[in-house]
């Protein structure tokens, strides 16, 4: 069983306990939309890398079948704490080239895309990154690390890196000289000037002060979190897709191969030829469609939905045949898209939402099996009401775009 | 040492020779033989009774021929590129195709691990002849004739009553190596008299 779904709960409690303590501190940290676009985020990348991993799980298995130069002990505890060390090594340079190569910041940008920073924030993953991050880490496969100690350290590594990303943590003194922590992961994620390609480490800030991109939280500037060319949309399918579908746009209008290679090659914004445009902290806006309470919390319920079919697909993915991964993924990913959508008030969100009730609301109270699984009756049929309450429900209200002519999402 | 350690040192030194002459004037060249000198360094030590790098070594060797051989040809074809000319660059090229090539190969596709030195030999060979550059077209030669030693040559030839096929791959890529990089050698010096 993915270890991710046991995980979940924890997530979301500590998310609850965040929100809650920030709103009794008066701390504007939580948007709710944003949030949810967060979270939308993070079941995506998990259905996804639930496809992803077996290849590039394969890979890696593949180089230390037939090139390790040894077996590490994995009765050894130094041998853990050696390859989370080494782990932790690869991923800093794994990160700092995904913020400085095109390509592989087109997958990482989405984590950096919210306008917020707290704990969903950690879990805005990329669906994408999977592709290419897997190559940083063959040297361990070489080495002779076995590819359970592998994804054991790397879970180790990416679930430590849940806890840095909230402001209700202060500075915390010689912690913030050696591993990565609140303070330093702030200014990671800030689009301020000396923010720009600092802290890149996953567990230890020793790499990057070791190789020169440590910089320390400023007292006297607020970190504005997000990134230069805002994402201003709360649909995730474009989250992950946006800086992908630039690039090829870009590489459309450069002249010739080797330019077009360049494009996808070179550090975002093109190789630098000038200092970096200067970012003005005090003209900063988040982005702020406006949405409706009522269709906030029509959003945060459904999305409590998505994330109970997303733990039920990752506790069931293994069992399922292809036809039946791709479908149950088609739907979690229509669900996301659409509540997304709604969130920002587009115009076409309310059509696909209507046809994602329908569809899922007659699929659960008709189907004998819900993916391989028995569903009691009672609650097929609660979540048959659900659907049919939310179809009504949702049928009665007006998108943005709808009512106020074109153009007005963002 | 036995005879493949001394050929491989032999090519590990051309390697170190190269890329210290080329690392500030053609930094693509430079990355791309340092990863070919890694692989021979390896070998040296595989060869002299390091058993233990047996695997790094042919995987390093797997990297050289999917990911710096494609470089190579890139920095000779095209010096004035960013590719060739800044060495962040270079490293990003032989990064991503090194790990397409490194993929397909021990994913099954494993004619990749042939084809790709192959196409960039070729690729050599077609720029050194719009070049009319006698040593650099005698350098691609070598480079075809050391690949297809490496692709047909059987374990159990003596090449020349002397050489067994690793033997000769490495001397052979050793001389490709330094005749094609002699060109941007010569130039970078004259370069440097002239400042």
């Amino acid at each position: 069983v993915n270890p991710i779904v046991y995980a979940i709960p924890v997530f979301l409690l500590t998310i609850l306990i965040e929100a809650w303590i920030a709103h009794r501190r008066g701390a504007a940290v939580y948007h709710v939309g944003d949030a949810v676009t967060s979270l939308h985020l993070g079941v995506l990348s998990q259905v996804t890398n639930s496809f992803a991993k077996l290849a590039t799980l394969g890979i890696y298995a593949a180089v230390y079948e037939n090139f390790r130069a040894a077996t590490w002990p994995t009765d050894r505890v130094v041998a853990w704490v050696v390859a989370l060390l080494v782990y932790d090594f690869f991923y800093y340079w794994f990160h700092r080239l995904s913020h400085e190569v095109a390509v592989l910041w087109a997958a990482h940008v989405v984590h950096h895309s919210s306008e917020y920073f707290n704990l969903s924030t950690a879990l805005r993953q990329t669906s994408t990154g999977t592709a290419l991050g897997w190559l940083f880490y063959l040297p361990m496969a070489v080495a002779g690390v076995p590819p359970a100690m592998f994804v054991a350290v790397a879970l180790i590594n990416l679930l430590y890196q849940y806890w840095p990303h909230t402001q209700l943590i202060g500075k915390l003194g010689w912690v913030d000289r050696v591993f990565v922590t609140p303070s330093n992961h702030r200014v990671h994620h800030g689009q301020n000037d000396y923010c720009m390609d600092r802290n890149y480490g996953g567990i230890l800030i020793v790499w990057d002060r070791l190789f020169g991109s440590f910089a320390e939280e400023r007292e006297d500037e607020k970190v504005c979190f997000g990134v230069r060319k805002p994402l201003a949309s709360f649909n995730p399918l474009w989250g992950n897709a946006h800086y992908y579908v630039d690039l090829w746009h870009a590489s459309r209008r450069a002249r010739g191969w080797r330019d077009k290679l360049h494009v996808w090659l070179s550090p975002p914004g093109g190789w630098p030829m000038g200092p970096m445009q200067h970012f003005e902290p005090r003209e900063f806006r988040k982005f702020e469609p406006g949405t409706p309470l009522p269709l906030i919390s029509y959003a945060v319920v459904h999305y409590t939905l998505s994330t109970a079919l997303l733990t039920h697909f990752l506790l069931v993915f293994a069992r399922l045949d292809s036809i039946q991964a791709w479908t149950y993924a088609l739907a979690i990913a229509v669900s996301v898209l659409s509540i997304g959508g709604l969130l920002e008030r587009v115009g076409w969100a309310r059509r696909l939402e209507q046809l994602r009730l329908f569809v899922l609301g007659a699929a659960i109270v008709a189907l004998p099996l819900w993916f391989g699984s028995t569903m009691p009756a009672a609650l097929r049929a609660a979540l048959g009401l659900v659907a049919a309450a939310s179809l009504v429900w949702i049928s009665r209200q007006t998108m943005r775009r709808e009512a106020g002519g074109a153009g007005a999402a963002a | 040492l036995n005879g493949n350690a001394v050929s491989d040192l032999v090519l590990a030194l051309a390697c170190a020779w190269i890329c210290l002459r080329t690392l500030e004037r053609a930094p693509g060249i430079a990355v791309a033989v340092l990863l070919i000198g890694l692989s021979a360094v390896l070998g040296v030590l595989r060869f002299s009774g390091a058993g233990i790098l047996d695997g790094p070594h042919r995987f390093a060797s797997l990297v050289s021929a999917v990911g710096a051989f494609p470089l190579l040809a890139y920095a000779l074809g095209w010096p004035d590129d960013t590719i060739a000319t800044r060495a962040s660059a270079s490293v990003r090229f032989v990064v991503l195709v090194g790990a397409i090539g490194v993929a397909a190969t021990v994913l099954g596709v494993e004619i990749w691990s042939k084809v790709a030195p192959a196409t960039a030999a070729l690729v050599i060979l077609v720029n050194m002849l719009r070049r009319f550059s006698a040593l650099g077209l005698m350098g691609a030669l070598l480079l075809a004739a050391s690949f297809a030693v490496a692709a047909v040559g059987t374990p159990d030839t003596v090449y020349f009553g002397l050489l067994n096929r690793v033997q000769l791959l490495h001397y052979l890529l050793a001389a490709a190596l330094l005749a094609l990089t002699w060109t941007p050698l010569r130039q970078g010096r004259s370069a440097a008299v002239s400042r």
